[in-house]
């Protein structure tokens, strides 16, 4: 469904992205693990068009999508829920969900998917009047998925969820997760807990230096000696 | 000085407020979505009196019903304005914004004063004089009007800003350009809206204040001077912010004028400002 090929990416002269390959399937689940600078939010950015490939080429469905503007990207069914959770702190709760299903498509079925997110996350039907900004960083990750959901995306892409979140919230979030993929919706989680992961994906890529430089299973990499050194500690 | 005359400068202070805020919202609505500090607001309501003006002398129109073409006028306007003219300097330092906008507003001055002359023109219509007398106070019924009326475009925007997809949209777009775009939302389209909507504010308070206010080429100067006012001191943004200043501001330029003389109402409303800066830089409203 998403496939990612040979791509470049950079900001400014500095190079972040090089040759990076990747896909996605249908209903799949698949984790972009690495360290801090690795180039895992550049790639997600890539891949919403935030920002501009310099080489490479982005397919959705066999389509180029590289050169589409976000909003456009957004219309096909590529949800992404940027790093750092980013709600619009000074909007309700109920109208950053709203906004998600802001284009023609989902705003048609906005109560159906309204009433589907707040199943997920009752959470948020709780604190449907509160405003954004007031939400703890847990309610918060989970209000940034929720507005994601509102898309009724094919491709969910994740960045850090467990950015800044308790343990046990982090537990709670990645529950969720497990949660949306049982509905069938892909998904492409950008994450540094390798071990949550590689927990909940059917596969995984590991980024190191802007290159995609193994590649596998999840259980393989988790069993791998080079991935249980660099990013597990054991 | 007798209580009476005092009072009778706050009233004309509080119904200039309305017109004041008007004209703040729309320039704090531009900043808000845009990101450009528009130095021409001013020049957008001296076009709106002129287009309220010359339709009332050329067509008869009654200066409130050409309200229904004046704002439509000048939100197109807007939108050519963004399109054309800050559009292409969105990215561009701030230096280059302040000069662009200085420009426009002096282009459009000038281009009044060809077209119009510098004569003083006025709308005279049968309620210009209208005025009631309640305990001594006189109440001028066009400023109770222009009052009126620029309450409730207020409370219409206000409604468009926190009801509609779209007016959700404009304040997603203010908040976060970037997210906004991930939700689908285009925001050079949004950019068009902002300007269009804040012109036409500024048509609407120039065309509300045209019964009983000069128009002349120079007229928007000082509106764009106490709109920067009203927006600093009620936090940039904020819509009750911006009544609320407003109020203050116009009370001040209205007893200034009483105690320190026609020349020095502006001079109280600058003090009020400056002292603002010092002890609260974000505002009435704003949380530090």
């Amino acid at each position: 469904m998403l496939e990612v090929k040979d791509l470049d990416a950079a900001y400014g002269e500095v190079m972040v992205l090089r040759g990076v390959g990747l896909s996605v399937g249908r209903g799949e689940s698949v984790a972009v693990i690495g360290a801090n600078g690795a180039g895992k939010s550049t790639l997600l950015r890539a891949i919403s068009s935030l920002l501009r490939p310099r080489g490479g080429a982005i397919l959705f469905d066999s389509n180029r999508v590289d050169h589409l503007p976000p909003y456009e990207v957004a219309a096909l069914g590529i949800a992404h829920v940027p790093e750092g959770r980013r709600v619009l702190p000074d909007m309700t709760v109920e109208e950053n969900l709203e906004l998600g299903a802001y284009l023609p498509g989902p705003k048609a079925r906005r109560r159906e998917s309204l009433a589907w997110v707040y199943g997920i996350f009752p959470r948020l039907a709780e604190r449907r009047r509160q405003r954004a900004g007031t939400l703890s960083g847990g309610e918060q990750q989970m209000l940034a998925i929720g507005r994601g959901l509102m898309l009724r995306p094919r491709l969910l892409m994740l960045d850090e969820p467990s950015l800044g979140l308790a343990p046990l919230v982090v537990e709670v979030t990645f529950q969720k997760i497990a949660e949306v993929r049982k509905e069938g919706i892909a998904i492409l989680l950008v994450e540094q807990n390798v071990q949550r992961a590689l927990g909940l994906a059917d596969r995984g890529y590991v980024l190191d230096g802007g290159r995609v430089v193994l590649e596998g299973p999840s259980q393989d990499l988790l069993e791998n000696p080079h991935v249980k050194v660099a990013y597990l500690g054991l | 000085m007798d209580l009476t005359t005092i009072f009778q400068a706050v009233i004309t202070g509080v119904l200039m407020a309305g017109i004041y805020a008007l004209v703040a919202i729309g320039l704090t609505l531009i900043f808000g979505v845009v990101r450009i500090v528009n130095f021409a607001q001013g020049e957008f309501v001296m076009l709106g009196m002129y287009v309220t003006w010359w339709l009332w002398k050329a067509g008869g129109i009654d200066p409130y019903l050409s309200l229904l073409i004046t704002m439509p006028v000048l939100f197109v306007f807007g939108v050519l304005v963004q399109r054309f003219l800050f559009r292409p300097i969105l990215s561009a330092p701030d230096m280059a914004q302040i000069f662009l906008t200085v420009g426009l507003s002096v282009v459009l001055m000038n281009a009044a004063l060809f077209f119009f002359t510098a004569d003083f023109r006025s709308v005279k219509t049968t309620y210009s004089e209208w005025a009631l007398r309640v305990a001594g106070i006189t109440l001028s019924v066009p400023r109770i009007f222009a009052f009126a009326g620029a309450l409730v475009l207020a409370g219409l925007l206000t409604l468009f800003l926190s009801k509609t997809d779209i007016g959700k949209a404009l304040r997603a777009v203010a908040q976060d350009r970037e997210v906004s775009m991930l939700l689908g939302i285009d925001p050079e389209r949004m950019y068009l809206l902002a300007v269009g909507l804040g012109a036409a504010l500024a048509g609407a308070a120039g065309g509300l204040i045209v019964p009983f206010f000069y128009v002349f080429p120079t007229v928007g100067v000082v509106f764009v001077l106490i709109a920067f006012v009203v927006v600093i001191l009620g936090t940039l943004g904020s819509i009750q912010g911006a009544l609320l200043a407003s109020l203050i501001v116009g009370v001040a330029e209205s007893l200034g004028i009483l105690f320190a003389g026609a020349d020095l109402g502006l001079v109280v409303v600058f003090a009020i400002l400056v002292a603002t800066l010092i002890l609260k830089p974000s505002g009435l409203m704003g949380q530090a």
